[in-house]
């Protein structure tokens, strides 16, 4: 086997964009259900309220 | 602006907007055409800014790419092109953007007329007013370049039919950008990609008519630039009513 | 506790019905697939025969990644461009988030494309990038890609974003064939690789044996599944994102 930094460089590219693409798609799910806690206190308070 | 559309509303009456077939729909065309040539002869501020324009990109390329006689013929189709495309971008977008503001568009809207005429309109439109540019750049540009006059109907042909092609899709995305933010730096974003075709047909003709290339050689690129303005011209006018519905 | 089981509930009610198992199926599934098509393009598979450089030889795997990427790159256009035009036909909703996840995973893999290109090309051809059909057309796809999410950003208004990215994505999508036509005329170093039996002498080209090719075949079933798989996800993702969003503005304008 030669060189393989070349390969491994290569290989490095995928697994680097998917995990990017992965990890954008967890932190953007990990906001929304943030957002939902929200949403939902909100919607508390304003049935105590009334 | 307000004389013009009433005019246009009463052609027909609003029952028969639809009908009145080809000749109906031709006048409607013209019509709008019509408006925005008097619109801009009043001001001749767009013109005049796309030709001023044109000049200094031929004027810059001069400069930045050392324009010596050896070099000349390679790099002239690659000068006359960039020019007509940048100052042809300058066209676009004034072409809608003054409609948006004076609230005109909506007024053309309301008005009974099929939303493709109104593309037609401002495509013609549109290649009119790229024209006038190209009709002062050419010459200057072939005396720039030295050269012969006998070559003048063959240019004149292939920058007629890259011109549709730009504004055949040009028109239809200036008319999205419109409403966006940043719609001066977007039209070119979404343009260009779409229009590489054009670009890479008319310079390789351009250039084969600078150096006398026999036409069977380049014949191809010729079927290519036509056929993309039939598709895009097509697509565009289809398309169009889904941008400006309301 | 409380929220877990929201969240859960809204993503039952998003989606069709199984949607757990759904998605955790496909996320296996396509997480073996690749691993055996990591083994398989660098264990597996023989060496090409006719390369000399060793870089030059190990730098070739790259290839069974690359071209599935690529593949699976110009998919996503044409199920973009699809699902855009249906979306203007039928104006569901659920058409316009498969074109927006469509067009967002195509940037990914043209992504990949785009960087394992010249990785493979520096060992090969020993320049970093040319103006070769290949690249260009992956260039301008890629670009074409980016005007789309960009031209999104832009507008505001919801109903006119999901339109007028619907409208571009169609005309993109039919450039791309008119513009590879165009580049393939104007430029003629990729290797000519795809059919055996083809010039392999072709610079950088190598010779495709037939475990090559299976090879080939099946890292680009292993993309399929992960492209399907990320599609999943993102849709799921989008549908919760917009439900979520009708859900606040009915609070806040209440």
């Amino acid at each position: 086997m030669g060189d393989l930094t070349f390969l491994a460089a290569g290989y490095a590219v995928f697994w680097i964009v998917s995990f990017v693409f992965i990890y954008t798609l967890v932190s953007r799910q990990r906001n929304l259900e943030k957002e939902v806690q929200v949403l939902e206190q909100l919607v508390q308070q304003e049935s105590e309220t009334e | 602006m307000t004389q013009q559309i009433k005019s246009l509303t009463e052609s027909r009456p609003s029952s028969a907007a639809k009908t009145g077939g080809i000749g109906g729909y031709l006048r409607k065309v013209f019509a709008i055409v019509a408006k925005d040539v008097a619109t801009e002869l009043r001001t001749k501020e767009m013109v005049s800014a796309m030709f001023v324009f044109s000049l200094l990109v031929i004027l810059i390329f001069n400069f930045a790419f050392d324009l010596r006689a050896e070099n000349l013929n390679t790099v002239a189709p690659g000068v006359l092109w960039v020019a007509i495309i940048f100052a042809g971008m300058l066209g676009l977008s004034r072409s809608f953007i003054l409609e948006r503001d004076q609230g005109v568009l909506d007024g053309l809207l309301l008005a009974p007329i099929d939303r493709s005429a109104i593309y037609f309109g401002k495509m013609i439109g549109n290649v009119l007013f790229i024209s006038v540019v190209e009709i002062v750049v050419l010459p200057i540009f072939m005396i720039l370049f030295n050269q012969p006059a006998n070559i003048l109907p063959m240019l004149v042909g292939v920058v007629i039919l890259g011109t549709i092609g730009f504004a055949s899709v040009g028109t239809l995305f200036s008319a999205m950008a419109v409403h966006t933010r940043a719609r001066e730096v977007l039209l070119p974003i979404m343009l260009f990609p779409v229009v590489v075709p054009v670009i890479l047909s008319a310079v390789r003709l351009t250039s084969a008519i600078l150096d006398r290339t026999p036409f069977e050689e380049v014949s191809h690129w010729l079927t290519l630039l036509v056929v993309f303005d039939a598709i895009f011209v097509a697509a565009s006018f289809m398309l169009f009513e889904y941008v400006v519905e309301e | 506790m409380a929220t877990q089981t929201a969240v859960t509930q809204q993503e039952q009610t998003t989606t069709t019905g199984g949607s757990f198992t759904y998605g955790h199926a496909l996320t296996i599934v396509s997480g073996v697939l690749m691993i055996a098509a990591l083994y398989m393009a660098l264990i597996w598979a023989p060496d090409a025969v006719n390369l000399t450089a060793p870089a030059e030889r190990a730098a070739q795997r790259i290839f069974y990644f690359h071209v599935p990427a690529a593949w699976i790159g110009f998919l996503a256009f044409i199920v973009a461009a699809v699902a855009s035009l249906l979306y203007l036909i039928t104006r569901k909703q659920k058409w316009d988030v498969w074109a927006l996840s469509s067009v967002e995973l195509g940037v990914a893999f043209f992504a990949m494309v785009m960087l394992s290109g010249p990785i493979w090309a520096k060992p090969t051809w020993n320049v970093w990038w040319t103006w070769d059909p290949r690249l260009t057309i992956s260039t301008i796809s890629w670009l074409l890609y980016i005007g789309y999410l960009m031209l999104r950003g832009a507008v505001d208004n919801p109903d006119r974003q999901a339109r007028f990215a619907a409208v571009y994505a169609i005309i993109a999508a039919m450039s791309v064939p008119i513009n590879w036509i165009a580049i393939r005329w104007w430029r003629t170093i990729h290797p000519a690789v795809v059919l055996p039996g083809n010039n392999s002498g072709a610079q950088g080209g190598f010779g495709m044996s037939a475990d090559i090719r299976t090879t080939l075949i099946f890292c680009l079933f292993a993309f399929t599944m992960f492209f399907i798989t990320l599609m999943y996800h993102r849709i799921k993702l989008e549908n919760l994102k917009r439900r979520v969003e009708t859900i606040r503005q009915q609070i806040i304008y209440q």
